[in-house]
């Protein structure tokens, strides 16, 4: 496994302390002279002036798309390698790339000019990438960088963007999953592992900071046709792999839902992780069902090993880990945000899948 | 293909259509446990000339958790027991706690969620009696499923007293269960820890007709099955608190242990 390579921060934090340690008091003093911004907290009747990352994705495009249901939104700065796509007078572009060194003081030092008091960071990738090297760049250390200048500014509120996805696909899950259980994304997900790695570092500045308002959101698989993920091109595909002897559960939440959620953590104070979710799951031979799919059985003792190395031949886009999707299911509980958010999504499951078909269940009925 | 109409609602919620099925979010499948239990309790019945007793009063309009004693590789014994009891459950099928790896098996596992039966884990089960659901508990786990022939119906340790946990948190009374059968219907000769774990098992069972058989080597051998349930505990009244200590769990664990041993060495006799 290649060596995971050391950013210049982490160097610079080493030669710091690699000196005389100093003493308690003079780092107590430290600590008085060197006082941080106060958080600015946004409340409902308050101007908000929020910053995003990952405006090309769908939870960062789809906030930039519709600013006037997120409340009153003054300024929305985007941090990104690319212009978002939005005529918004009230977008601000600012072109920077999460995965250079010295991105946070950037970005810190634009969110006090334009007194940002809410951070969306949705700067993750939702299909797997083979340049892991650059994927752990942007999504874990980024993810420190993005915290590194919430503190700086004093931004008092940031949402997370994660996937249900991080708990991971194995027979060891509860059913359904609460937000407290442990991710197993690591081991059986590996492209999932930058993302547990940035949920530890959102969770450890949540108990350093506890001054800002820190939301995750674990949304459930996204379905849309217009989304381009994984998911979604298998489940378009006139014929489907599923794997004999397995039938799984699976959760999909509508994009209209999840932004839903998103424009609610925005705009009230929500602090804590959240799965987003639906209250049903559909068993994957009734979503070939309802898209008239063929189903091709592969034995799992010989599609496993045999992705396995397709993948690695550099054969395929869809990490060879991701076949567990259809072998276990992974079904969570979203009563939490129900009860604290008052999210209930309007749609469920299964009107997700009949939309994404095109298809309604008058007929059915 | 003309769509078929289907009554609505399900436990999840889920509208029900000809194409989707009710399931919960366990996978539990009402229609496919309506079609498949009568055929597991002819079975039952003619094949293993099951035979069920009971002390005390068995009502059990409230959830309880059942407590037997476990053997072979596959839970036959978790369905027999299910079938003896669902009927007396007032229409709330029993949910049948299993270890981890019968959920990795192909098609067992797939049919074992679909009659109800789920991983073992405290989650699972306070969220199903929470929903007034009984759960059969195997507190052996795998040492009971790998037990071989030769060491007979020997008990084997009750876990860490995660039974006597659940039930003391939850308030629910515990019903012990003694069983003989399956020890015969999948006799366990020799099982290899190595092997097994090569291929995601805790063990590879060699019994007299697996590997020789191949699958066909997975279907159980005649053997009468023999159950006594027992009378109900009430172990929250036992510990005389709702956040017992260390000693208190063990000291339950060991009664429950001691009970369904009980039952066990008289259906034995």
């Amino acid at each position: 496994m290649p060596m995971k390579p050391r950013t210049k921060t982490g160097n610079a934090v080493r030669k710091r302390t690699a000196g005389k340690r100093p003493s308690a008091s003079k780092i107590a003093a430290k600590k008085t002279v060197k006082k941080r911004p106060r958080a600015r907290r946004s409340d409902r009747s308050d101007v908000l002036s929020i910053a995003v990352t990952g405006s090309q994705t769908l939870v960062g495009a789809g906030i930039l798309d519709g600013l006037d249901a997120v409340g009153n939104v003054e300024r929305a700065v985007v941090f990104d390698v690319q212009p978002p796509d939005t005529g918004d007078p009230r977008v601000v572009y600012h072109q920077l790339d999460l995965t250079q060194p010295g991105a946070d003081a950037e970005m810190a030092e634009v969110m006090s000019q334009h007194k940002t008091n809410c951070f969306l960071h949705s700067a993750f990738l939702w299909n797997t990438v083979r340049d892991t090297e650059w994927a752990h760049e942007l999504e874990s250390v980024g993810t420190d960088r993005v915290l590194a200048a919430v503190v700086r500014a004093g931004v008092g509120k940031l949402v997370v963007t994660s996937s249900v996805s991080v708990y991971g696909i194995t027979h060891r899950n509860a059913t359904p999953l609460s937000e407290d259980a442990a991710l197993f994304s690591a081991r059986t997900l590996p492209p999932w592992s930058d993302k547990v790695d940035a949920e530890a570092a959102v969770k450890r500045f949540t108990e350093s900071h506890p001054e800002v308002c820190t939301t995750v959101i674990r949304s459930a698989l996204v379905l849309d046709p217009r989304v381009d993920r994984a998911i979604s091109r298998t489940l378009r595909n006139r014929v489907m792999p599923s794997l004999l002897g397995f039938d799984p559960l699976f959760q999909f939440i509508h994009p209209h839902d999840l932004l839903e959620a998103y424009r609610r953590c925005i705009r009230e104070d929500h602090p804590g992780v959240f799965n987003i979710t639906t209250e049903d799951a559909i068993a994957l031979s009734d979503i070939m069902r309802l898209g008239s799919k063929v189903r091709v059985k592969l034995p799992h003792v010989l599609a496993l090993p045999g992705y396995r190395l397709l993948w690695t031949a550099g054969i395929g886009d869809v990490h060879w880990s991701f076949l567990n999707f259809l072998r276990f299911s992974l079904v969570t509980d979203g009563s939490r945000a129900r009860r604290e958010l008052g999210f209930v999504p309007e749609r469920s499951t299964l009107d997700t899948v009949l939309e994404f078909y095109g298809k309604s269940l008058e007929g059915f009925e | 293909m003309t769509p078929r109409p289907q009554s609505s609602g399900g436990p999840t919620g889920a509208r029900g259509t000809a194409l989707v099925r009710r399931m919960d979010l366990w996978g539990f499948d009402p229609d496919f446990h309506r079609h498949v239990m009568p055929f597991i309790g002819w079975t039952a019945e003619n094949l293993f000339k099951t035979k069920v007793s009971f002390e005390g009063n068995p009502d059990w309009r409230r959830p309880r958790i059942f407590v037997s004693n476990h053997g072979g590789f596959l839970p036959l014994d978790a369905l027999m027991i299910k079938s003896a009891l669902d009927p007396m459950l007032f229409g709330k099928p029993l949910r049948p706690l299993l270890e981890d790896y019968v959920f990795t098996l192909p098609y067992i596992g797939m049919w074992m969620s679909r009659l109800g039966c789920v991983r073992a884990c405290q989650e699972n089960a306070v969220r199903l009696l929470a929903q007034g659901q009984s759960v059969l508990a195997f507190p052996e786990g795998v040492k009971g499923a790998g037990k071989t022939l030769f060491e007979g119906n020997r008990i084997q340790r009750f876990g860490r007293g995660g039974v006597v946990r659940l039930a003391i948190r939850t308030d629910v009374e515990v019903v012990p269960v003694g069983i003989t059968g399956p020890e015969t219907a999948y006799p366990v000769l020799a099982r290899f820890e190595t092997i097994g774990k090569l291929l995601g098992l805790p063990f590879l069972p060699v019994t007299p007709t697996f590997p020789l058989l191949g699958v066909l080597g997975l279907l159980p051998l005649p053997a009468r099955f023999s159950m006594i349930v027992g009378e109900t505990i009430n172990l929250r009244e036992k510990a005389g608190t709702d956040s017992p200590d260390e000693a208190d769990v063990l000291r339950l664990n060991e009664l429950v242990r001691g009970r369904v041993s009980d039952l066990l060495y008289r259906v034995q006799k």
